[in-house]
C-alpha cells in the first residue's frame, strides 16, 4: 500500500520538490547580499542612534520573497489544497473509489498509507520551507521590533501549520468527496482556525504578565517592544478606565488658559494658542507644570504581555498543539471513510 | 414442472441475498424494499431498465455504497465488512474506473499488492492475450482495453463471487463480443459466482445460466434460464376463447379477432383452439418488465451514476 500511496503522490511531490529547489535557488542568490546590506547599514545606523529611515528602506528590499514569507500562509494552504483535499475527493471524482475499496485491503489501510505519505512529504517540504525562510529572513527579523508579528512564518510553527492544513484538507476531502468544493473549503476553514489560534488560544499558553508604567505628558512609556503587548489600558487610581487615552495622551484648548485631557479633567493652560500644532513640544516649565497636573490624576498604563523570552516556549506550545489537532483530524478520516 | 418464482428458491445457497434493502437519497430513491436472491455458482444476469436499481444493488453488494434500511448478505457477512470478505468479492464498476495516470503494469502490481489470492499467471497470460502493453497508462487505453484491464484485475484476485456493473454498456459490438467471451471462459475454468447487470437481454444471454428482471427494485421474475424457457410459451387463438386453466398471462395483446398470450405454464395444455409457439428470451424479459412498469411500483429510481 506504501508503495501505491507513493506512485500515487510522486507526481506532486516532484513539483513541491521543483518548487523548493527554485525558491532555494532565490534564498541562495539574494540572502549574502541582505545580510551585507544589514552590515553596512543597519549596523551603521545603530552607532549613530538614527535607524528609521534605514529601517524602512532596509525592510523594503525584495518585497517579492518578503510577501512569501510574511504576509499569507502560502505553503500551508497550497498543501491543504493540492495535497490534502484531493486525497480521497479525486478518488470519488474520478469513481477509482470502487477499484480502491473492492482490493482486499481495508479502507482504513488504504487512507492510512495515502496519509502516512502526504504527511511525511509535508512535514519534509515544511521543514525545508521554513528553514530556508529562517535562514533568508534572520537579518530581516533582526531589524523588526518582535518575532511575535512574524510567529505563524518562521521557526518552526509553519511545519504544524502545513501538517494541519494537509490533515484538514483530507478530512475536507473525505466528507465533501469532491476535490474543488473540498479545495475551497480547505483554504476558509485554515483561515478561519488559523484565525481562532492568534486570537484565542495562543495568548493563553502562558499566564500573561502584567505591568503598569507611570503616564506622562511625552505619551506613554511602554515596555521592552520585543515584547507580545496583548492588551493595554489606561487607568486612573481608583481603576477606571480610560479608553479615549490608549493611544497616547491628548490635550485639546477648551477655552483661554485651559486645556483638557479627553475623559480626564482639565489642566491649566500657560501658553498661548493650541498645544497640538506646536512642533517642537511645550517649553520646559510648561511641560513641568502639564506633568505636574498629569500626575495629580493618578494615571498609569496597564499592559498585558508575553515577554519576548517566551518566544521559543510559544513556538513549541503551538506547534504541539497543531501537531495534536492534525491527529485528530486524521483519525477522524480514517474513522469516517471505513464507516458502513 | 419446477416453480421458480421468487420466494420458492428453497434449497439454494444464495452468493448475495438481500432483504427489503433500500438506498434512499435527499431527493430521490435509488433502491427501494428490494428484497432478491442470487443463487451460489451460477452466472446471473441482473436485466432491467435504467434506473431499475440494479447498479446501486451492486454496490451496496461490492460494499462500496452503505444502503438506508434493509439488510445484505454476501456469503452470510455484511460486504466489505472484513479483509476475508473483501477477498471472497470482485467488483467491476460501471465505467470500469481505472487509476488513469497508472500503466497496466502499475494496475497489476497495485492488485498484486493489495490482494493475498492474487495469481500473477492469470494476470500475465491474460494482459499478453490481450495484447496490451504494460507500460501504456490506463489513460490512453480505449474503453474495450480499459475493460479487459479491469476484468483482469478481478479475476485474477479469484473471488468468489465476481460482480460486474454494465460491463459492456460502452464497449463497441466487438469488444462487447470478446469482453463477455473471455469472461465466459474464466467463469467456467474457476467456478466462480458471477452477477452481471445489463439492460440489454443480448448481452445476458449470451453468457448467463440464470435470470432476474428487476424493474423499479422490484424481482419480476428470476430463474434458470433454460426453465424459464421451457416454462414460457406464446399463445396463439381466437379472441373468443377463454385463458386456459394452469397458464399465467404475463402479457396480452389483442386484434379484432386474435389474441396473443405470453403465459407461465404451470400445467399442460389442453385446449386445442390456441396454438402454442416458444418464446425467445428477449421477448419474455421485455413482457415482464412491461409487466413491472404497469404494475408501477410507485417510486422513480436511478441508477447510481
Amino acid at each position: 500500500m506504501i508503495w501505491f500511496a507513493w506512485r500515487q503522490f510522486r507526481v506532486q511531490a516532484l513539483i513541491a520538490l521543483v518548487l523548493l529547489l527554485a525558491l532555494g535557488a532565490a534564498f541562495l542568490v539574494t540572502g549574502p547580499h541582505l545580510l551585507h546590506t544589514y552590515h553596512s547599514s543597519i549596523v551603521g545606523c545603530r552607532a549613530r542612534r538614527d535607524c528609521s529611515a534605514a529601517k524602512g528602506s532596509y525592510l523594503s528590499a525584495y518585497p517579492f520573497l518578503q510577501n512569501l514569507l510574511t504576509e499569507s500562509p502560502l505553503l500551508p494552504i497550497l498543501i491543504g489544497m493540492f495535497w490534502g483535499a484531493p486525497i480521497v475527493a479525486r478518488e470519488f471524482d474520478t469513481g477509482t473509489f470502487r477499484l480502491a475499496w473492492t482490493q482486499s485491503v481495508s479502507r482504513s489501510g488504504w487512507l492510512g498509507a495515502k496519509v502516512l505519505v502526504g504527511g511525511l512529504a509535508t512535514l519534509v517540504t515544511a521543514g525545508a520551507f521554513t528553514l530556508m525562510a529562517t535562514w533568508w529572513s534572520s537579518p530581516l527579523d533582526r531589524v523588526r521590533d518582535t518575532p511575535f508579528s512574524l510567529f505563524n512564518t518562521r521557526d518552526i510553527v509553519p511545519v504544524g501549520y502545513a501538517l494541519f492544513a494537509f490533515a484538514l484538507g483530507v478530512a475536507l476531502g473525505a466528507v465533501v468527496r469532491r476535490v474543488i468544493p473540498a479545495m475551497v473549503l480547505s483554504i476558509a476553514g485554515f483561515a478561519g482556525v488559523s484565525g481562532i489560534f492568534i486570537a484565542y488560544i495562543r495568548p493563553h499558553y502562558f499566564a500573561p504578565r502584567m505591568a503598569n508604567f507611570r503616564l506622562g505628558v511625552s505619551g506613554i512609556a511602554g515596555p521592552n517592544q520585543a515584547d507580545w503587548t496583548i492588551s493595554s489600558v489606561v487607568k486612573n487610581a481608583a481603576g477606571k478606565v480610560f479608553p479615549q487615552l490608549s493611544h497616547g495622551v491628548d490635550f485639546r484648548p477648551i477655552g483661554k488658559g485651559v486645556v483638557a485631557l479627553a475623559g480626564v479633567g482639565r489642566c491649566p493652560n500657560t501658553i498661548p494658542g493650541s498645544l497640538g500644532g506646536s512642533q517642537s513640544g511645550p517649553p520646559k516649565a510648561v511641560r513641568a507644570a502639564l506633568n505636574k497636573c498629569i500626575d495629580s490624576f493618578h494615571l498609569h498604563e496597564s499592559i498585558v504581555y508575553q515577554p519576548v523570552s517566551r518566544y521559543w516556549s510559544f513556538q513549541w506550545c503551538e506547534l504541539a498543539s497543531l501537531v495534536v489537532l492534525s491527529l485528530i483530524l486524521m483519525g477522524f478520516s480514517l474513522w469516517w471513510i471505513q464507516r458502513p | 414442472m419446477l416453480s421458480i418464482r421468487r420466494g420458492s428458491e428453497n434449497n439454494v445457497t444464495h452468493a448475495l441475498e438481500t432483504e427489503s434493502l433500500t438506498k434512499a437519497y435527499r431527493r430521490r430513491t435509488a433502491l427501494s424494499e428490494c428484497t432478491i436472491g442470487v443463487p451460489a455458482g451460477r452466472v446471473v444476469g441482473l436485466v432491467g431498465p435504467n434506473g431499475s436499481g440494479k447498479s446501486t444493488l451492486l454496490n451496496i453488494a461490492a460494499g462500496v455504497l452503505s444502503a438506508s434500511s434493509g439488510s445484505v448478505r454476501v456469503f452470510g457477512e455484511a460486504p466489505a465488512s472484513s479483509r476475508t470478505q473483501l477477498e471472497r468479492v470482485g467488483f467491476l464498476a460501471q465505467d470500469t474506473p481505472v487509476y488513469s495516470r497508472f500503466s497496466v503494469a502499475d494496475h497489476l502490481r497495485f492488485a498484486q499488492h493489495t490482494n493475498p489470492r492474487w495469481d500473477s499467471s492469470v494476470a500475465r497470460s491474460r494482459i499478453d492475450q490481450l495484447g496490451l502493453d504494460t507500460h501504456q497508462r490506463a489513460g490512453q487505453l480505449s474503453g474495450g482495453q480499459r475493460a479487459q484491464l479491469a476484468l483482469t484485475l478481478a479475476i485474477a484476485k479469484q473471488p468468489e463471487l465476481l460482480l460486474l456493473d454494465e460491463p459492456v454498456a460502452s464497449l463497441d459490438p466487438l469488444a462487447r463480443r470478446e469482453f463477455l467471451q473471455i469472461l465466459m471462459e474464466t467463469v467456467v475454468e474457476r467456478e466462480m459466482s458471477v452477477l452481471l447487470s445489463s439492460h440489454l437481454v443480448g448481452d445476458v444471454e449470451r453468457v448467463c445460466d440464470y435470470l432476474i428482471v428487476l424493474v423499479a427494485s422490484r424481482v419480476q421474475i428470476a430463474g434458470d434460464v433454460e426453465e424459464l424457457l421451457a416454462s414460457h410459451h406464446r399463445l396463439i387463438g381466437p379472441r373468443s376463447a377463454t385463458i386456459p386453466d394452469g397458464q399465467v398471462v404475463v402479457d396480452s395483446s389483442f386484434t379484432d379477432r386474435v389474441s396473443t398470450l405470453l403465459v407461465r405454464s404451470d400445467g399442460p395444455l389442453t385446449d386445442a383452439r390456441w396454438t402454442v409457439e416458444s418464446v425467445g428470451l428477449e421477448d419474455l424479459v421485455l413482457a415482464y418488465m412491461g409487466r413491472g412498469r404497469r404494475s408501477g411500483a410507485g417510486s422513480d429510481p436511478e441508477d447510481v451514476s
